[in-house]
Formats: C-alpha cells, sequence, structure tokens
C-alpha cells in the first residue's frame, strides 16, 4: 500500500471523532520504482495531508521530507523527487494501520488494510426517516425494530432504521396496512 | 493503448472462483464481451471527458480488479481498488501482477468507510444491481458522489434509469447525471436461484458529476 492510499484512509470506528491520521506499524516496507509524473505530483500537492504524509514517511524509515511546506517548493526538481519517492514509492507491505483515538489496530497483510469493522464498532447510522407525522429520527436494535415501530408509532406510521450493519431502511407507510411487509423483510436480515 | 490491445489484457484476467451471492458476485469471465464493452465505453468516456489520465483512480466493489486495471493500463496515476472480499482481492492482486501494474487495494466495506473527499478524482465501478440486497448500488453510488471530485462512472441496471437519475441529482447533490450507452450484460447460470440457463439484463454506463465540482474542469 502506498502512502497516497494512507492519506485518503480514516478510522471509521463508532465514537470516533477524529480518525486521521492513521497510526503506522510496520513489519515490513518494499520500495517500488515508479516513473515521476510532475505535473501529477503539483495537482496532488494542494490535496495531500502534508503532515501526514511527512510522519508515515519517516515510520517507514524515510526523513528526506521537509516539515514545513510551501508551493514555491514545487519548482525544485529535487523537492519532487522527494515527495514523489514518499507518496508513491513506499509501500507498506506487512504491519498495521492504528486508529488515533482507540489504537484498534487494521492490520496489513501483502499490501492489503483490513478496515472492515467488527459489529460493536459500526456506527448506528440514526437518519431522518419520514412516515405520515412527519420526521422521526430513531435507531434501534433489529431485535426491536418491528415491536417498537408498531408499539411506538402504529396508526401514525413511522419508519424504522435498522443497524448499519445490515445496510437497509425499512419504511413503512399507514402500519398495519404494511404489516405483512415488514415480517416479509425481517425475514431477510438473517444473514 | 489500442483498444484491442486492452480487450486481449483483460480477457486474459482471471475471475471470480467461487461466486458469492450475498455480495452479488458474477464473473463475466467466460462472457468476455459484456465487460469488454464496459471498458471500451469507458476508454471512449474517458477520450473525451479526460477522466483517468494521470488521475487519482478508486474502483467501489472492485471485485477481480476490472475496472480499475483497466483505469491503470490507461494511464490513471494511482488506482485503489476497494473491496469487501478477501478471495476477490487476492485475485484482483494476481491480476494486477500479471499486468504489471501497482494498484493498492483495501479490504473494507464501501458503506462504511471513511475517505478524504480531495485525493479522489474519479470512481469507477460496477456495484452490485440490488438484485439480491435492495438499494446495493445507490449505497455505493451516494459514497461515490461524496469523495469523487471529478467524476463517477457506475453500471446500473435500465429498468431503474429514472430512480437512479433523481436519486443522484436530488439526493446525492450530483450536478449532472448522463447515461452514456446501454448495454446488455449476459449473467450467466450461476446461482441455484437461476432458472433461464442465461439471462440478459439490460444495464446503462453513467457518467455523474459531483456537485462541487461543477464546471472546474469544463
Amino acid at each position: 500500500m502506498r502512502l497516497l492510499t494512507h492519506n485518503m484512509l480514516s478510522s471509521n470506528i463508532k465514537g470516533v471523532t477524529n480518525g486521521f491520521p492513521l497510526g503506522i506499524e510496520v513489519e515490513k516496507m518494499e520500495e517500488k520504482e515508479v516513473e515521476m509524473n510532475a505535473d501529477f505530483l503539483r495537482n496532488m500537492f494542494a490535496k495531500v495531508e502534508w503532515k501526514a504524509l511527512v510522519e508515515a514517511a519517516k515510520t517507514l524509515g524515510y526523513t528526506e521530507l521537509p516539515d514545513n511546506v510551501e508551493p514555491s517548493m514545487l519548482d525544485s526538481d529535487e523537492f519532487l523527487h522527494r515527495f514523489h519517492h514518499a507518496l508513491l514509492e513506499l509501500h507498506l507491505e506487512e504491519g498495521a494501520l492504528v486508529c488515533p483515538e482507540t489504537g484498534r489496530k487494521f492490520p496489513v497483510n501483502k499490501g492489503i488494510p483490513n478496515m472492515l469493522l467488527h459489529e460493536d464498532e459500526i456506527e448506528v447510522q440514526v437518519n431522518l426517516v419520514f412516515g405520515s407525522s412527519g420526521l422521526i429520527p430513531h435507531s434501534t436494535p433489529k431485535s426491536s425494530v418491528v415491536k417498537i415501530a408498531l408499539g411506538a408509532w402504529g396508526g401514525q406510521g413511522a419508519a424504522v432504521v435498522a443497524p448499519a450493519t445490515l445496510g437497509r431502511t425499512i419504511f413503512m407507510g399507514r402500519a398495519g396496512a404494511r404489516l405483512g411487509r415488514v415480517g416479509a423483510s425481517r425475514g431477510g436480515w438473517g444473514g | 493503448m489500442k483498444l484491442k490491445q486492452l480487450e486481449s489484457l483483460l480477457g486474459s484476467l482471471q475471475q471470480f472462483d467461487r461466486p458469492k451471492i450475498e455480495l452479488e458476485q458474477y464473473p463475466t469471465g467466460p462472457h468476455i464481451a459484456s465487460r469488454l464493452l464496459y471498458t471500451v465505453n469507458i476508454l471512449r468516456a474517458e477520450n473525451s471527458f479526460g477522466d483517468l489520465s494521470d488521475k487519482v483512480v478508486a474502483d467501489f466493489g472492485c471485485g477481480c480488479g476490472t475496472l480499475g486495471l483497466a483505469a491503470g493500463l490507461l494511464g490513471a496515476e494511482h488506482v485503489t481498488g476497494f473491496d469487501i472480499d478477501q478471495e476477490s482481492i487476492e485475485i484482483a492482486t494476481s491480476n494486477a501482477d500479471e499486468l504489471d501494474l501497482d494498484i493498492d487495494f483495501v479490504q473494507c466495506d464501501i458503506r462504511n468507510l471513511t475517505l478524504s473527499d480531495r485525493h479522489i478524482d474519479t470512481v469507477v465501478m460496477n456495484p452490485p444491481f440490488g438484485t439480491r440486497k435492495k438499494g446495493a448500488d445507490m449505497e455505493f453510488l451516494s459514497v461515490a458522489l461524496k469523495v469523487a471530485s471529478r467524476a463517477v462512472y457506475s453500471l446500473h441496471k435500465t429498468s431503474t434509469r429514472d430512480h437512479i437519475r433523481r436519486t443522484a441529482l436530488r439526493e446525492y447533490n450530483a450536478s449532472s447525471a448522463e447515461v452514456l450507452c446501454e448495454l446488455r450484460f449476459d449473467v450467466p447460470q450461476l446461482y441455484k436461484f437461476h432458472k433461464k440457463k442465461e439471462v440478459d439484463v439490460a444495464v446503462d454506463l453513467w457518467r455523474f458529476i459531483p456537485t462541487s465540482n461543477q464546471g472546474r474542469h469544463l
């Protein structure tokens, strides 16, 4: 994994407010030479989180990037080469990315970070969902979805958000009329 | 790169060994024509819009990597492929090696991903069409339009065209949503629930432009 990819990733664990930048633990790194494209680098300069790139490069053992930069440096061939090397040629092969807030490690094997979250790390999105009575923000564990929906807003019509793991929102129009549909949807959540 | 050269390179790629229905993995291996059509059309689009050359490209739900690799072959400066399935990424990695392309992969659930909205110029994707899991393609599109700064190329079933356009423009803040062409995706009989031997699905190749970038590259 290049540091360009590292520079665009953040930790997305539930409750984490600033998941960037991810720390790096290195077991193995590699350098792979690629041709330099100066125009690309000039374009990327404004987009890259510089401090995070400098720190990441240092972790991989490359200390030639200046801590402070300004656009005029892009006129320097030497600077472009260093930027190019750090951004595109350094690879984290084995190790981990580390959430800066929780310390949770995302393992990196064969250059591929595994950013999959455990079930309890996934943000349950509190979506605004509409029923006939207006907007009802609601989130709830899946086992209680149907019961709550009917109990709290039966007759009114309500909608409930399933946990984000399921990535599915059930819209109920007038409750009662849609009972059968909810039941059917529920069956589909098993997986 | 010439079209024929690209076709033959992509035609040699390895596809899913054991496709997973829950992820709607449809290998296009024995049906190279359909896959090539996509790529060919993306190539045409590339020629007119310049969304790949020297750009940072993300392939969402990259599967065996075909679209991301095509982007790499067509001159993308950097490509990152995102997929939830480890086996697919392994195949994609060996496909990248085969083509001598240096491409990054990240194993993740697109829906639970926090990605920078500045680094990525263009998202290319062949998302799950949502036939097994309703709305899956729209979840992909929603994220893609948040992170891409330049364009999103995506395939969706033609039968959902109006819904896609409306949702992209109204809810996902796309400034433009254009069907570049309609294609036939021949889905081979892979899973038990397939009754017919082969099904032809009409799909659209879309090009979306995220709002924040309206006019920037016109």
